[in-house]
């Protein structure tokens, strides 16, 4: 029988890679499941990519971080921003979820969600939209979203990313949605046809990654604290001497058994 | 040791379902993790007036219609569904995302213009609405659907039964409510619905397809006149489509007589609850 061995450590080996895998499967079902979510009209709205790899998810780390450190500079959004990189680059594995109808092919329901009006027209005199059909080539925006949204479509996206997180529930995987990870991820070029997306992280390790989670998180990590005792342990092991004709370390060994045998308690039971 | 009748009890406790569903939809993940879900459950009369209501919103969007025929089944068979509603706060923004998903470049401009937006009556949602807190909003009801689903009960998350039981007083402080009906306990209600095949002649179905399909239906359109096949001896008689405006004003004495209908069964609503406590205390025994 072949034999499967998983174990978390070192991260990226062959043996953590079995266990991203595993992951990876349960990834695919939860797109799987964002596509069976409740929609108004079972229209087809929502497309998935799963980002999976060390620079892959290293890519939309530096660009979350970028976004924080630009154009959300000192501020709560901005930190979180840089925290939530962490958790991308902790993850296994990177769920895009993208809604492609918020902003080109509304609901047209006249619910009212979106400007609070008995008619879609908030949303249609913000485009450019002959005979009613939306320009869809009008893409530049300043903003992070290119809104508005049609309120209908958003609310299908809320349910197919919360089909998404109950499916990583129900398999044990710890799941969270993000906000900042979609616009990354958008930014960069992925969902190319959704004009909102939401990054789902997901992991199977000893610690969910996505919650405790302590003050500069961007400075202070698993990541940072392993290259930190790389990077001392190095320094301090330059004091040493010949370890080929001197140890002290075993001196040590030898004092420690000479005190344990001349100890009248001792009775040399283990 | 006395013999329990497993299908009565089936549906006694539909309304356990409804709190298992709750608690899901309280556990759901948020993005923001600012949303506030309100949340009650009708059972029994108490969904008299929201099944009322439905006839009365059915008159300006059918679907609503289609929902009440659906409940009217279920009640028709004794097995009244329990009804789950869950509504929430998204008119305004306290997330300083500025991300520009409603529209606007900050969300103190999104805010500031919700304050200047009444809502006008019977409205289905009342927007406009900070698309984050409504992305959380909703999965937090796909959350409570999923609940339902793991437990094996037909269920159906529809804005039409959250905005009828709105009208009528019930979460009537939240901005948008969805109702999730559970049960009855059967293979399939709320979807193929039966109801709804009822009522659904043939030709009507065919008026539809027609109405909404018109291209499937198209004859050659090369001799400047396309044609409609809308009968199998179509060239007999064709058909085309007719594009007029639509007079607007024709619908004014439907919408003034949905709003002082809405308006009589919210009183009526009030009047039970005030002798009866609090609105929805059917039972004596629930919360509001």
């Amino acid at each position: 029988m072949p034999e499967i061995y998983m174990n978390d450590w070192p991260p990226f080996a062959p043996d953590d890679q079995n266990r991203r895998e595993a992951t990876l499967v349960a990834v695919k079902l939860m797109a799987n499941a964002a596509q069976t979510a409740p929609n108004a009209g079972g229209v087809s709205q929502i497309e998935a990519s799963i980002v999976y790899g060390y620079r892959e998810q290293e890519q939309i780390a530096r660009k979350m971080e970028e976004i924080g450190n630009t154009r959300y500079a000192d501020t709560l959004l901005g930190r979180r921003f840089l925290y939530e990189a962490v958790m991308v680059r902790e993850s296994d594995a990177v769920l895009l979820l993208g809604n492609f109808r918020a902003k080109d092919t509304p609901m047209d329901a006249k619910c009212g969600a979106c400007g609070g009006r008995r008619d879609c027209s908030f949303l249609y005199s913000r485009r450019e939209a002959p005979s009613g059909l939306i320009d869809p080539t009008r893409r530049q925006h300043e903003t992070l979203i290119d809104g508005p949204l049609c309120g209908v479509r958003c609310q299908d996206f809320g349910y197919a990313i919360g089909s998404a997180l109950w499916m990583a529930n129900r398999l044990l995987v710890d799941a969270r949605a993000y906000m900042t990870v979609g616009v990354a991820a958008l930014e960069l070029g992925y969902l190319r046809d959704s004009c909102i997306c939401v990054g789902v992280l997901a992991a199977s390790l000893a610690k969910n990654p996505y919650v405790d989670v302590n003050t500069d998180y961007h400075v202070i990590n698993l990541g940072r604290l392993v290259d930190g005792v790389r990077k001392h342990y190095a320094l301090g092991r330059q004091a040493g001497g010949d370890y080929r004709f001197s140890d002290p370390g075993l001196q040590a060994a030898r004092a420690r058994r000479r005190e344990k045998r001349s100890d009248p308690q001792d009775d040399g039971t283990p | 040791m006395p013999v329990y009748d497993a299908n009565l009890l089936a549906h006694e406790k539909l309304f356990d379902i409804a709190v298992f569903c709750a608690q899901s939809a309280l556990k759901a993940p948020q993005i923001t993790g600012k949303v506030e879900l309100k949340m009650q459950i009708l059972t029994g009369e108490d969904l008299n007036p929201v099944l009322e209501a439905l006839t009365v919103l059915g008159r300006i969007d059918m679907f609503n219609f289609l929902s009440f025929a659906t409940w009217q089944s279920a009640a028709a068979q004794g097995r009244m569904p329990v009804l789950l509603l869950i509504g929430a706060d998204v008119r305004q923004s306290d997330l300083n995302y500025n991300c520009g998903a409603c529209g606007f470049p900050t969300c103190a401009a999104f805010n500031q213009y919700s304050r200047s937006v009444k809502p006008p009556p019977y409205i289905m949602v009342k927007g406009p609405v900070c698309i984050w807190r409504l992305i959380d909003y909703a999965g937090a009801c796909d959350w409570a659907c999923a609940a339902a689903w793991q437990y094996n009960i037909t269920n159906r998350i529809e804005i039409a039964t959250g905005w009828a039981a709105r009208e009528v007083g019930y979460l009537d402080e939240c901005d948008v409510v969805h109702g999730l009906p559970l049960g009855p306990c059967t293979d399939l209600h709320w979807y193929s619905r039966d109801a709804v095949t009822a009522m659904m002649e043939y030709d009507i179905w065919l008026g539809r397809m027609h109405q909404n399909y018109p291209t499937l239906f198209g004859t050659f359109p090369g001799e400047g006149r396309p044609d409609l096949k809308i009968r199998p001896d179509w060239w007999t008689q064709p058909a085309e489509v007719e594009i007029k405006q639509i007079p607007l004003e024709q619908f004014e004495a439907t919408y003034a007589s949905v709003e002082s209908d809405l308006k009589a069964i919210r009183e009526r609503v009030k009047g039970l609850a005030a002798g009866q406590g609090k609105p929805g205390s059917g039972k004596g025994e629930k919360v509001l």
